[in-house]
């Protein structure tokens, strides 16, 4: 049995359903596709940022031991110059007491000549020389084979 | 003769058959897009033609046969264009997305032509292959949202 739709249902169902639900249809597809795109560009932030945070975090972990180190360098000068002080302090300590008086120079301290003679590559802390200078007090500081 | 060879050669290194053609993350839906559109697209063509020739009961009785005819060759057309775009895709994406569009449109009227023709002739049997028809719509609906998203993805103009 046919149907008897008319003219207005053949224009509207026959010819005005397949362009609506085309029209519709490539609507929805374009919509559902810039949404997937940005989920897609949020991931690939996330990724890019976990990137940057994994080099960030080696870089730190690198940094942070350079830093330990140098801190532990520091650490080592400053008692060293400590030491250097303390000996020298006491060393003067004992010039003093001599000072105006007859009585020999006290010698050099033993720990201020062991700091001085740490990095004394041309002898001049050494026994000898300091024994040299003591003996001959007009001997010039900068005097050729001192 | 030289010049048709090249350009066949072109063309085939420019299709959807061409070796590097389906990039490595759609590689799970490269059969869909070689072999299983394709495919869809020869069957829509050919009830598109068999039914020009033939006449399309639903929608003959739903309409008339004159529109059951047009139907058919537009049909036919849709999934002749469609069939040209899905194989050259990055080229021919708009022919394909306008062509599945209406096919889409198409394949809802059909359903819905045979639901009422079964519907009105209290033929349950006949209105429930209304669903099966309207199963037809979603491959070319799934087509529609993928090309949209290709689109986007490969940058195509």
């Amino acid at each position: 049995m046919a149907v008897d739709i008319g003219e207005l249902g053949l224009l509207i169902g026959g010819i005005g359903t397949p362009v609506a639900v085309a029209a519709i249809g490539a609507r929805a597809a374009i919509a559902n596709a810039k949404r997937s795109n940005r989920t897609e560009e949020k991931r690939l932030d996330l990724d890019e940022f976990a990137a940057f945070r994994e080099t960030y975090v080696a870089d730190m972990a690198g940094l942070r031991a350079e830093l330990a180190e140098l801190r532990l360098q520091f650490n080592a000068i400053r008692a060293i110059l400590r030491r250097t002080r303390e000996a020298f302090r006491e060393y003067i300590r004992q010039v003093r007491q001599t000072w105006g008086t007859n009585a020999a120079p006290p010698p050099l301290g033993e720990h201020i000549r062991d700091l001085l003679s740490e990095d004394d590559l041309d002898g001049t802390f050494s026994t000898a020389e300091v024994r040299r200078m003591r003996d001959d007090p007009d001997l010039a500081p900068t005097a050729e084979g001192r | 003769m030289r010049r048709l060879v090249g350009g066949v050669r072109r063309a085939a290194r420019a299709s959807i058959w061409a070796r590097d053609s389906v990039s490595a993350k759609d590689a799970r839906v490269a059969g869909l897009l070689r072999y299983g559109l394709p495919a869809f697209d020869v069957f829509v063509i050919t009830f598109g033609l068999l039914g020009f020739l033939g006449g399309i009961p639903a929608l003959r009785a739903t309409f008339s046969d004159g529109y059951a005819e047009v139907w058919a060759l537009v049909l036919a057309n849709t999934g002749l264009l469609a069939l040209i775009g899905v194989a050259f895709p990055a080229i021919l994406w708009r022919l394909e997305f306008t062509a599945k569009a209406f096919m889409v449109g198409l394949i809802v009227v059909y359903a819905g032509a045979v639901f009422i023709a079964g519907a009105t002739n209290g033929d349950i049997g006949r209105a429930a292959v209304g669903g099966a028809i309207l199963a037809m719509a979603v491959l070319p609906s799934w087509r529609l949202n993928d090309i949209a998203r290709d689109r986007r993805v490969n940058g195509w103009l």
